[in-house]
Formats: C-alpha cells, structure tokens, sequence
C-alpha cells in the first residue's frame, strides 16, 4: 500500500478524499488519460482492467448491481471527475463493460442494446452460497420461499443479498437449481415466483 | 586495362564530376572487356559519359573497382549492335601509350629483358619527339601519336620498310621505329647511300637541319635531340664492336655496317635464347625488332588488346549512348579546359563570356586595386544580365550563376561587414542554390532514379541533419527542387527515388506514419527506439504529472508540428505514453495504466 503511495505521488497525482458514503476512489481516477479511450492495446487492457476493478469496488461499496448508460450514470461521480474535468463517454463506458462481460463480471441486458448492464461485484456462485447458508441457518429448508422474501423480506434485512437486483437473484437460483439444490415455482409476477430449498442441499 | 584510372567517389558511390565536367550518360549493367576478353574485375557495373570521361563503377564494390579512361584517349569507336545472346557493345579504340607498349613489349620477351635500360631511353626519347606523318593516301597530315590516319584511317607507314626487313607491327611501329630511324642514319652515312651531311633529316619532309636545330626549318617538326642521338650513335657502335668479338653463332663477317642489320635480322632468328641473354644491351633497337618479327602474332593481338576496350551493354542503351559519345568526343571538351584559378572563377567567368580576353594591365598602386575591383564588379553585372535575360540563357549560365553563388558566399564568410542575421538568411538563399548540373532523364536514362536516388541523398543529407534527423517529404521536395533550379522533378520520381535508398545502401530512409505522412529519415533517426525513448524521457523530466503535447515536443526538439505528433503516436503505439484527449487537444502523459495497481 505503501508502495502505491509514493508512486501515486511520484505521478503527481492527488488523493481524492473520501465521499460521504465512505468510498475512496483510487488516485489513477484523477489521472487525465484515464478518462480516454487508449488506442494502444496494452495500455487499453490495462486502463479496462483498472475501470472495473474501480466500478466493482464503487457497486460493492453502494450494493448496486445495474449500471444504465444514461445521463445519469455519466454524470455519477464515478464516471465523471470534477476535480480534474474530465468524464468518461458512453462509448468509453460501453467498451468497458465489454471488457467486464468477457471475464464475467457483468453481463448485458439482453433486451437492452447494449444500454443497460447488469455488475457481478460477487459471482451468483458465491450469491447462491450465501443465500444458502442463510436458508439453512433460518431452517427454511423444505418450504417455499418467493423471491421477494429472499430480496426484500423482512428475514433477509441485513444480509448482503438484501436488495438483491432481480436479474442476479434469478442467475443465482438457476445456480442452485442446476446444483439440484433448489427448485423453482412459477408465479404470476417475477417477485411471486418461489423456490424450494431441500435438504440435499446442506452440508 | 592499364589506361583507365582509379576515380573519386562521393560517399553515395557516384562519380565525383572534375572543374567543368558534366554527366552526359549512363547506363548500368554494362561489363569491360579488354580487347576482346572479359575483363574479370569489371563484369557488371555503371558506367557514365561525362564531357571529359567514360566512368566505371562496379556494382558489387564500387570503392575498389571504380575506374576512368579519359576520352582524350580514344580515337576510334564502332558500335556493335548485338546479336542472339550477344550483347550490344561499344568498342573504344586507344591511342597506345607508349610506357603501355614498352611493358607488353618487355613481358612479352623475357629474354631480353637485359636490354630494358636502353629500351626505356628510346622509349622516352620516341615519346618526346613523336615526328608528325603524313598519309600515304590521302596525304592528311597526323599527330605523330596517332597510328592511323585520322581522315581515311589508313594505318601509318613504317616509315623505313623499304631498307629493312623487319616490318614491325603497325601499333608498336612509333617505339620501334625510333630506334630503326636511328640506325638508319649511320648506315646510310656509310653505306654513303644518302646525304653524307652531317645534318639532322627531318622526320616529316627529310628536310636536312643543321644539327643544332630544334625544329626543323621547313615544316617546324619537332627533330631529334642531336646530343642524345649522337649518345645513340655511339652506344650502337659499342653495340655492333661487342657483336664483332662474340663468338661465329652470328655471322657478323660482313664489313660494312650497311649490312649488319640485315644480318642480324636473318641471325638473330637462329640465336638460342642463352645468346640473346649474353647479348645484353647490344643493339638493343634492332634486337627489340627482330625479336618482335618473331612473336608478332601474338604481339599484334595483345597490343590490339591493348589498344582496344569493349562496354558490353547487358542492359540495353548501347545505341544511345553511342551517340552520346560520338557526340562527346567531337564536342572535345577537355581541349577547353580552362587553367585559371578557382578562386579567380568570377574574373575568369568575366573572360569567358566576354570572349575577347581583356589584357591584363598591371597597374600597381591603388589604381591597379580600383581597376580590378572594378573590372570584377563590371564582369558579375554582366554575367548576371545575360543570365536573366530569359529562361533559355538562365539553364545556360546555371553553372555560372551556382559558381557565382559560390563566391559570393565564399566573400561572405572572409568579410563580416553584413549583420549576422542577413549574413545568414543571404546565405541559406545562396546554399540551396547548390546542384550545379541535376541528374536529368536525358543524361541517366533508365538509372534515373537511381542516380536521382543518389543525388539526392547527396545534396539533402546535410539538410536533414540539420532539421534534426527527420524532414517530411514535402518539405524535401521544394529544398531539392529549389535547388535543382530549372531541371525540376515531379513528385512521383522523387518518392520512386526515396524508395530506393535500401537498395542503394544510403543512410536514409522513406518512411511512412500510419498516419500516410512521409518523411525522410537518417538511418540512426530511424530507430523507433532511439525516438520514443527520448519522448519518454522528456515526459519524465517533466514536473510530476505534466503532459505533453505535439506542438510543445516539436518546439523543443525543433521539427514540424506533424512529424512531432506522428512521434508521439509512435511512442504511444509502443505502450511507453498514453493519451488524454480533452477540450484542450491531445495530449501525452507517462504511461501510469500500464503499471498501476490497485
């Protein structure tokens, strides 16, 4: 950590402070070639790689899981640096995501062109983990469960997946369903549909 | 072979032109033959036809094997015009040299190799008095170097073939008949034949001189030095006593000296070579003749190598060169050399174009200054009004008008009377005027683009260094042009040329960005890694997180804008900076994503 220090100080670049929320954003956010899409290759796989370990530490951070190309996604804090004035493009962003998509950290909307996109900041195998633990801890175990106890219940507060963005939560039972740990009930609604954990499923 | 000289090179492997010489042809591919046989050293090469030369620069080692026969040696050329798988050659004819002679002479006989002393005298002695001749034919009177008649090319007599036997062959005759004209002289005086005076015949019209005369008092011949003849004389005596005491091998019974050469030519041919040997120094003329009848077969025909050089035109272009030359040689140049200083060039060039030469009044004092500053200035403004009178004069006077560049810039540097600043701008106008005779397509033909590659790496090197290694083609092209005055090139011939440094093994190179700039580069500039090496660096020695930009690079490292851009997107495409593009342009900064971690 250090080392990072002295080298982000050899770069003159400054340390951003802390927003409110907690979250530190990395000095390399204030460096001005950051916010350019690097025609270089290398340098392009390295500026991506930074882009989305920064975007999953700031989705962690805020347990957000949808980014939206929109004006107000462009305009987050995230990807717009005041300080410097500087703001990544959609383009830009889109090209990221990509790059995320590829190695699985995030996964386009399919009906969205490109336009919305979903950030695994945690994989829906460690989701499916997590929300098991809970179950079995809970002994909710061979009863049914709809989805909107998991996300929004009242049991759930307080856990990670609180909240959860329904497109990961549906990933994560496909997970357990494939697992033969679960089993899924169709309801009217995304948020009426249920699932069934068995016993098989505990450790 | 031995007639052609070593020339000087530039470093691009052209010829380096003398004072007034200008490039006429040239061809490549063209392989030397000596007389009739390949010459092994010269197979394949460039050869150029300037006003004063034929050159020969090998293709495969231009530095050793580069080679110039002056035209003034030629007298004689014949064009073949190929045939099947032959191809077309030009045959030179030379006037023989006589040290060239002596040498074939002596290497072709060993035996008598002992007489050489003497041998080079007379040679020395026929080569200073080469008496002029007159046809039999036509009766056209010839240079006594010649050996043909220059009108009707009927072969020179030998001049006593009627008293002696031995007729020498025809390219030898002036050598051996010096020593013949020689002996001639004794024998007719005691044979008591001829004219008993003790005059000196002219060689040219017989007139009888006195022997005190120089020159003989009818025609203005050249005679013969009369002391050295008289040495002669009393050498062949020495000569002719020892040949009396040798032993009967040689029938020298006869008394009258009238009788020895026929004598010795029937015995010499029976002397076993140990005899000839033992006979050194004897009556070496007559010796050297009579052995030569023997070998004059072979004589002839190394002689006629000798005399003789083929260019083979493997390439093609024989027909127009041909004509070139034909043209070269009855232009002769080098008859018109002029001798003055160079560094009187502009009071010489005032002579030249004034034709009547002024004479020179030596007038001391500083009236004498005045005058020739005076006649100075009156010479430059004329040469320069006729210069500019039209463009036709203009192309004629361009290697004037560059000498007179020249000198002025040559003035410039003694006087320090101007500013320096004018100084400098009057200068650069003056140096860019610089190439003094352009490769033309008329003069190089299917080279052109090569001599042009050449030509260009020449002039442009020193420019290029100058600009910092690197200048964008355009820009070389309007220097080159500007320099090259009225014998402009298009922009095609000077890419085509730029192309073909690699090929040529010259320290440049065409280079072309991604962006589709073209620049020229020196050799050491080439190297990617030298350049963004150097970018890096600079970015690095900037204040902590500072950028750089083209226009900053190029304002620092002093090149164009483009091209300092063009290295930035190098140095970027190598991963070493990385770009920030902002309202505030494009800019470059250390390449911190490459190695950041968090």
């Amino acid at each position: 950590m250090s080392d990072v220090t002295a080298s982000n100080a050899a770069a003159g670049l400054s340390q951003s402070p802390a927003l409110a929320s907690g979250f530190q954003f990395p000095s390399i956010h204030n460096f001005p070639p950051f916010y350019t899409l690097q025609p270089t290759a290398s340098t392009w796989k390295n500026q991506a790689e930074l882009w989305s370990t920064i975007i999953m530490r700031y989705y962690k951070h805020h347990r957000l899981y949808q980014l939206d190309l929109d004006d107000t996604a462009v305009n987050d804090q995230l990807f717009n640096n005041q300080r410097i004035n500087r703001r990544l493009k959609p383009e830009t962003i889109q090209a990221i995501v990509d790059v995320m998509v590829k190695k699985g950290d995030a996964e386009w909307d399919a009906t969205s062109k490109k336009r919305r996109a979903i950030v695994y900041w945690r994989k829906p195998e460690d989701w499916a983990e997590m929300i098991l633990a809970w179950v079995f801890e809970l002994g909710l175990n061979n009863s049914i469960l709809t989805f909107y106890e998991i996300a929004h219940g009242e049991d759930s507060e307080g856990q990670e997946f609180h909240n959860i963005h329904p497109t990961v939560l549906q990933k994560t039972m496909e997970v357990l369903v494939r697992r033969g740990i679960a089993a899924t009930f169709q309801g009217a609604t995304f948020e009426e549909m249920g699932v069934k954990f068995f016993n098989a499923g505990a450790k | 072979m031995d007639r052609w000289d070593p020339i000087q090179l530039t470093p691009s492997h052209r010829p380096v032109p003398g004072p007034q010489e200008i490039i006429q042809a040239t061809q490549d591919q063209v392989g030397l033959y000596d007389g009739r046989i390949k010459a092994e050293d010269y197979p394949n090469g460039t050869v150029y036809l300037t006003n004063h030369r034929i050159l020969y620069i090998d293709s495969k080692d231009p530095v050793r094997k580069s080679i110039g026969l002056p035209l003034r040696f030629i007298h004689g050329i014949h064009h073949y015009g190929g045939f099947m798988s032959s191809s077309p050659k030009i045959t030179l004819e030379l006037y023989p040299r006589p040290s060239n002679v002596d040498l074939h002479a002596l290497s072709n006989q060993d035996a008598i190799s002992g007489v050489s002393g003497l041998d080079k005298t007379l040679g020395a002695l026929s080569l200073k008095s080469q008496p002029s001749w007159v046809c039999k034919i036509c009766y056209h009177s010839n240079e006594g170097s010649l050996i043909k008649c220059a009108v009707c090319g009927v072969k020179k007599p030998a001049r006593d073939e009627n008293t002696h036997v031995v007729k020498a062959p025809v390219s030898d005759s002036f050598l051996l008949n010096a020593p013949k004209d020689l002996s001639s002289h004794p024998h007719n005086k005691a044979g008591g034949g001829d004219d008993a005076a003790p005059g000196i015949a002219c060689p040219a019209c017989t007139f009888h001189n006195d022997p005190f005369m120089i020159q003989c008092e009818i025609c203005q011949t050249e005679l013969q030095d009369p002391q050295s003849i008289a040495f002669m004389l009393d050498r062949q005596e020495q000569h002719q006593r020892s040949i009396r005491q040798l032993p009967s091998t040689i029938d020298v019974g006869s008394s009258s000296s009238s009788s020895i050469p026929s004598a010795m030519n029937g015995s010499a041919s029976n002397l076993p070579a140990s005899d000839v040997s033992t006979g050194k120094g004897l009556g070496a003329g007559k010796f050297l003749t009579s052995v030569t009848s023997l070998y004059s077969g072979s004589v002839t025909k190394s002689s006629e190598d000798a005399n003789s050089v083929k260019l083979s035109f493997r390439g093609g272009g024989s027909g127009a060169f041909h004509t070139l030359l034909k043209a070269a040689m009855s232009a002769k140049a080098w008859e018109s050399i002029p001798k003055q200083q160079p560094e009187d060039r502009t009071m010489a060039l005032a002579l030249n174009s004034n034709a009547a030469p002024t004479p020179v009044i030596k007038v001391g004092g500083i009236s004498g200054i005045m005058r020739s500053v005076e006649t100075n200035q009156k010479a430059t403004d004329e040469t320069l009004s006729q210069a500019f009178q039209d463009l036709e004069a203009l192309i004629d006077k361009a290697a004037e008008m560059v000498t007179l560049a020249e000198n002025i810039s040559k003035g410039l540097a003694k006087s320090n009377t101007m500013n320096n600043e004018e100084t400098a701008t009057f200068k650069a106008y003056l140096l860019s005027m610089g190439i003094a005779a352009p490769v033309t397509k008329d003069t190089a033909g299917v080279v052109f683009h090569k001599e042009l590659a050449r030509e260009l790496f020449e002039f442009i090197l020193p420019v290029v260094e100058r600009e910092g290694g690197t200048m964008s083609l355009m820009d070389v092209y309007c220097v080159f042009n500007r320099a090259r005055g009225v014998e402009l090139i298009s922009p095609k011939d000077l890419h085509t040329a730029c192309q073909l440094f690699p090929e040529l093994n010259l320290p440049l190179r065409l280079r072309k960005f991604d962006s589709g700039l073209l620049v020229l580069q020196t050799l050491s500039r080439y190297s990617n890694d030298e350049v963004s090496e150097s970018i890096l660096s600079r970015i690095k020695n900037l204040p902590p997180g500072s950028s750089l930009d083209a226009i900053e690079l190029a304002s620092a490292v002093q090149i164009s804008v483009v091209l300092a851009q063009e290295q930035l997107l190098m140095t970027e495409a190598r991963g070493l900076i990385c770009r920030d593009e902002s309202v505030n342009g494009l800019r470059f900064y250390d390449n911190l994503l490459d190695k950041w971690e968090i």
